[in-house]
């Protein structure tokens, strides 16, 4: 908001002046009737500038107090539609409703993709739904399978398929999940929660993956509560443990553990895999990043941890890995204590 | 006998429940028609209901409330919706529990066999001692039996030794076994397995039955 600006927008208008200034000089000097000395010559002159200056400097304070906070906000990138130009020039009209008509249609955009998204979101949900249907009826098929061991490889089909069918069941839930972290409408709800009852949970839960690659667990103590969505950290933590369960060789062994300090309790994951690359290590929390490892697993997609991250951003907490290769890597997440919340705001 | 009425429209699904559950006794009957499902339990009066939320015409909800309207039937929600709001809708409109898809059968006959137990109160048809070759294991106090000798078990140990004398004669894979103690939350390695079934195999062979499990290489135990 400078003064160079204001006098290259209002050019005509000091030509103008220039232009009256010099009529009436010439007027005046070749008017024999008034006497013309020099002297009146120049306090003429003298006083129609001072009166321009006058004018083009109100102008000027004018023009800058109507738009001095739009171009700031502007500038800075905060929200213009709370300084608008309120005069009732005819500019300052014309951008109210531009913004009117531009808000209303980014407005009208917004609503059609969060439309767009909501369907896909829906249909995603229901395609789920019914997708764990035939899976139900696999797993039963299986669990047949065990009880009638008509020859000596069923059991050892049964085990395998009850593997494979566990797998389809951890990455249906993640579709699941992953549409449920982009929609706007979450279903979560707050409450107190046992860690190590959870833990024990998910340990369960996906115990075929463990047995099946002989992996030890070791919990260790939990006896701690958060206040978190169930849902959401069971499924995390499932995350995080799939992740230990692909990334460990023979021996592999995972403990689970939490610790409590001053503002938080952390609960930590720790596997004895192939580690992280350093130059991975701050990348793995990134949409679409595998590194080096899921290249060489072929089987990532780097959106579980992805969505692990964002979800525990949405719950306010946190998550940080540490890691060294080929001998550990370390997820540990943090529970804000309660009080601490109220004492940040 | 308790007659179980399954409402699914899976028919695959409805087959396989209907095949696990008369393997373990139960009687079963699959609803045909969904648009008058009172009427199906009228006739039938089961003592247990499998019911699932996503129905032609009327959904699972509509109906649990209809049958509470006349029975106190047990009513299990057999669904594949998983929001905490499904779960307390179900629970609300009548339901006694609420399994998610996909389940297992164990997990089925579990819940079953607990809301019959509670409901009918039966205790004396569920049998508290397994007997093979002379040896008999007592469920309620973990302990075996066999002529003169006596052992208890600990509770691993019982739970291996109670897989085996229930499916004998056919081969338990250690992975089985394995999970199964997962489901108990002692989630053992692959060699406290083998140190588990070593001492259960000294502890049996002190009263005098020596190789009762067999070792089937690359496959698992097995009583024979």
């Amino acid at each position: 908001m400078i003064l160079k600006q204001y006098l290259k927008d209002s050019t005509w208008s000091i030509l103008y002046l220039l232009i009256v200034t010099l009529i009436v000089n010439t007027v005046v000097i070749l008017s024999n009737t008034i006497s013309n000395s020099i002297y009146d010559i120049i306090y003429l002159n003298l006083l129609l500038f001072i009166a321009s200056l006058a004018f083009i400097l109100f102008g000027f304070y004018r023009w800058k107090s109507i738009y001095k906070d739009y171009k700031a906000a502007l500038d800075r990138g905060q929200d213009i539609n709370l300084v608008v130009p309120r005069n009732k020039t005819f500019e300052a009209g014309l951008l109210r409703d531009t913004i009117r008509f531009k808000n209303r249609e980014f407005h009208e955009e917004t609503e059609h993709l969060r439309g767009l998204l909501a369907e896909i979101n829906e249909y995603i949900t229901l395609w789920v739904h019914e997708i764990k249907i035939p899976i139900s009826v696999c797993e039963l098929i299986s669990s047949r399978l065990t009880e009638n061991q008509n020859t000596e490889y069923s059991g050892a089909i049964s085990d395998d398929l009850k593997m494979e069918l566990e797998r389809i069941r951890f990455l249906v839930d993640q579709v699941l999940y992953a549409s449920r972290v982009s929609s706007y409408s979450e279903d979560l709800s707050v409450e107190e929660i046992s860690l190590e009852q959870i833990a024990k949970e998910v340990v369960k839960k996906n115990a075929a993956f463990f047995v099946f690659k002989k992996i030890a667990i070791d919990m260790g103590n939990l006896d701690y509560y958060v206040l978190t969505d169930q849902k959401w950290i069971s499924y995390i933590l499932q995350q995080l443990l799939n992740n230990a369960y692909k990334y460990v060789g023979d021996k592999g062994k995972v403990s689970i553990s939490a610790v409590e300090d001053e503002i938080s309790i952390k609960m930590c994951i720790r596997d004895n895999g192939i580690g992280i690359q350093k130059k991975d290590l701050g990348r793995v929390f990134d949409k679409g990043f595998t590194g080096d490892n899921g290249r060489k697993t072929t089987k990532s997609t780097g959106m579980g941890l992805y969505f692990s991250k964002k979800m525990l951003d949405k719950l306010g907490h946190d998550i940080s890995v540490s890691s060294q290769v080929n001998s550990y890597t370390e997820f540990t997440i943090t529970f804000y204590k309660i009080s601490d919340y109220l004492n940040v705001t | 006998m308790y007659k179980v009425m399954i409402v699914e429209d899976d028919r695959s699904l409805c087959k396989e429940i209907a095949e696990g559950l008369s393997r373990w006794g139960f009687i079963t009957k699959i609803a045909d028609t969904f648009d008058d499902l009172l009427a199906e339990f009228t006739q039938n009066i089961p003592h247990l209901v499998l019911m699932d939320i996503n129905l032609p015409c009327f959904d699972g909800f509509y109906w649990c409330r209809k049958i509470r309207e006349v029975s106190k039937v047990p009513i299990i929600f057999l669904s594949s919706r998983d929001s905490n709001m499904d779960i307390v809708m179900a629970i609300n409109m009548g339901g006694d529990d609420y399994i998610t898809k996909p389940f297992s059968m164990d997990v089925l006959l579990a819940k079953i066999n607990g809301l019959v137990r509670r409901t009918y109160s039966y205790g004396d048809e569920s049998p508290e001692v397994i007997e093979y070759k002379g040896a008999i294991l007592n469920v309620l106090n973990n302990t075996l039996i066999y002529k003169d000798g006596k052992i208890s078990l600990t509770k691993n140990e019982f739970k291996i030794l109670y897989m085996l004398m229930k499916n004998q004669g056919s081969i338990i894979s250690r992975q089985r076994i394995m999970r199964s103690l997962w489901e108990d939350e002692s989630f053992i390695d692959d060699n406290t397995l083998t140190v588990n079934v070593n001492r259960l195999r000294n502890k049996l062979e002190s009263i005098g039955l020596k190789d009762f499990i067999t070792t089937k290489k690359g496959q698992g135990y097995a009583l024979l």
